[in-house]
């Protein structure tokens, strides 16, 4: 369990560097357990629906064509679901999301030359387009290349707000405070 | 200041034949780069997600900075360690380094997503002291505005008490004759101050920009990626300075039918040795302490590019310039310095795009034709400005005119 959720790359996976230290006290996370995780697409469609990205149709989410490549976030899709090859020939398909892990220590934030990103007391790192000058430096910089700004990409991260749980099935995906989360995932882990 | 009383206008028609080439191109850049201004990045460029950055962040920002190194070395060469007999150099360098940054912004505001919005980082709302680039942002500002002081003295020299505008601009001749007069009184008195600020700040963000990368270990190569870059940035600014000002004293006093500083650049070349010896010392310290040694093999174009750099801009013009043979030929002293420019030059560039592998990309980062054309025509206007600017202004120390 530990071992798919840092897999998976969300809050609570301790990637290196992304996430050393602390977090803030208040700090809400996501957590994500991907040997569940049968690609439905539904947390794409949820992102999709509440962040200020071009609207598509409820319906292409059902394509399960689009695993065919591999796909990274981008100003059109802030999350995105991959297929990864079985394990062993013949086992059962895995799949993961990936997207921004509003790190503890966000090395977005710290590259930014305007403060355009920011670390949240409730543990989002947001981005404030007006302030963003376009310099992506913050892209080259951060674990995951977090979708790019200037006139390549808009990508606009409005607070944060976790509807992929709402979507979600299987209740993989659960919402809570952080230090509760890990506190049952550290629970979890010894199993 | 008699000792560069000498110094005067270029007499010579603007427009030869390679003027005209040099033209061309830049009139074809400048296109460019009003396109790119109008229709956004991503029409223009190959940039791309996993690879943000391109040659106008290598070549026309990071290249710019460090090329620009021979205005703060010399100036610290003669006004801070005294050695007046090279006074004749400081107006050329200073004007390399004055259209050098110039010209880094303008390259800058291209690669800018949102150029119009480059004033943010000056409102102190917007400031962010974490932030390496702010750090860089903030000194090449600064630093550009000491080099037009710095500046200053010769369009004072040259035109105070002789500003006459035509026409409907007559109205503002006495004003700017003023303006003159007061520079020409005060001025001398910071000018120390000005000089100074110049070399600090040059050494700051020379460095800082070898910080940039620092932050991005993944996804650098481990042949580059050492935490020393800044140091190795500030070491190669300082070993470029004086060859730059020899590559480009001499083929501006070509290219002027003037005479050549030969006396001059034999002096630099024996001091070049010492800056450069450091700065190889300290890349082959490096390696060895981190180990690194064994990443040249196999070689692959990344590792080829490293050894040229290494060999090509490094030893090589460092065992030339060792030569007493190659100090006394004009072609040798040019040679060697062209080998240490373009060696930092490539150096700048392998840290900002050749050793850099995200680890997701899938496609490979190639500039498009456009990048390249701006880049080319960034250049190509830059000399043509340093030629007016060397026919308006007393530059280049020359004999009574008429000779
Ligand atoms: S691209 Fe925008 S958000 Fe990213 S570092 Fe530059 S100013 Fe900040
Ligand atoms: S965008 Fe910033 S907060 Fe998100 S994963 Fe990248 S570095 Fe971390």
């Amino acid at each position: 369990m530990k071992l798919a959720a840092s897999a998976s790359g969300t809050v609570l996976a301790s990637t290196a560097g992304a996430s050393e230290g602390p977090p803030p006290a208040a700090a809400q996370g996501v957590l994500v357990d991907v040997t569940f995780c049968v690609g439905c697409r539904k947390c794409e469609l949820g992102c999709n629906q509440v962040n200020d990205v071009p609207k598509r149709d409820r319906l292409s989410f059902e394509d399960k064509s689009v695993f065919k490549v591999h796909r990274r976030p981008d100003a059109t899709a802030l999350t995105t679901v991959n297929q990864l090859p079985p394990r062993e020939p013949g086992g059962p398909a895995l799949f993961t999301k990936v997207q921004c892990m509003h790190c503890v220590k966000p090395a977005c934030a710290s590259a930014c030359i305007v403060g355009a990103l920011a670390k949240q007391p409730e543990g989002a790192v947001t981005y404030d387009a007006w302030k963003c000058i376009g310099c992506r430096y913050c892209m080259g910089r951060g674990p995951r290349s977090r979708p790019p700004r200037g006139t390549i990409q808009h990508a606009v991260f409005k607070g944060f707000v976790p509807p992929i749980a709402l979507y979600s099935l299987l209740g993989l995906i659960m919402w809570s405070g952080r230090r509760e989360r890990r506190d049952q995932e550290g629970e979890a882990g010894h199993e | 200041m008699s000792s560069h009383a000498a110094a005067r206008p270029v007499r010579r028609p603007f427009f030869s034949r390679g003027t005209m080439v040099v033209a061309t191109v830049a009139a074809i850049g400048i296109a460019t780069y009003l396109a790119r201004m109008v229709l956004g990045l991503e029409k223009v460029t190959n940039l791309s997600n996993p690879y943000p950055w391109g040659i106008w962040i290598s070549i026309d920002v990071a290249t710019g900075v460090a090329l620009a190194a021979g205005g703060f070395t010399s100036s610290a060469l003669v006004y801070i360690f005294g050695h007046e007999k090279y006074h004749p150099l400081i107006r050329p360098a200073l004007v390399t380094a004055m259209l050098g940054y110039t010209f880094v912004v303008i390259g800058l505001l291209a690669d800018l997503g949102r150029y119009y919005d480059v004033w943010h980082p000056m409102l102190p709302s917007m400031w962010q002291g974490n932030s390496v680039l702010f750090e860089v942002g903030m000194c090449v500002m600064v630093y550009l505005g000491v080099l037009y002081v710095e500046f200053v003295p010769i369009a004072v020299e040259r035109f105070r008490g002789k500003v006459a505008l035509p026409g409907a601009l007559s109205a503002l001749n006495r004003l700017l004759e003023g303006v003159l007069r007061l520079a020409d009184v005060t001025l001398h008195r910071f000018l120390g101050l000005f000089i100074v600020a110049g070399v600090v700040l040059s050494c700051l963000h020379q460095s800082s920009l070898g910080t940039l990368m620092l932050i991005a270990p993944t996804k650098m190569h481990p042949l580059w990626y050492t935490p020393v870059m800044p140091a190795f940035f500030l070491m190669s600014a300082i070993s470029v300075g004086f060859p730059m000002i020899i590559f480009e004293g001499t083929l501006a006093t070509r290219s002027f039918g003037l005479q050549s500083e030969l006396r001059l650049f034999a002096g630099l070349a024996r001091i070049i040795p010492f800056f450069l010896g450091i700065y190889g010392m300290a890349r082959v310290v490096d390696l060895t302490l981190r180990q690194a040694w064994h990443l040249l093999w196999p070689l692959t174009p990344v590792t080829l590019s490293f050894a040229t750099e290494l060999v090509g801009g490094i030893f090589l013009p460092l065992l030339l310039f060792l030569l007493p043979r190659v100090r006394k030929s004009p072609t040798g002293l040019f040679v060697a310095a062209t080998l240490v420019v373009l060696g930092v030059a490539l150096n700048r560039v392998n840290v900002f795009l050749v050793a850099y592998t995200p680890p997701f990309a899938d496609q490979t980062d190639f500039p498009s034709v456009f990048e390249v054309l701006v880049t080319a025509g960034l250049i190509s206007t830059l000399v043509l400005v340093y030629r007016g600017i060397a026919m308006v202004f007393p530059i280049f120390e020359q004999p009574e005119h008429g000779s």
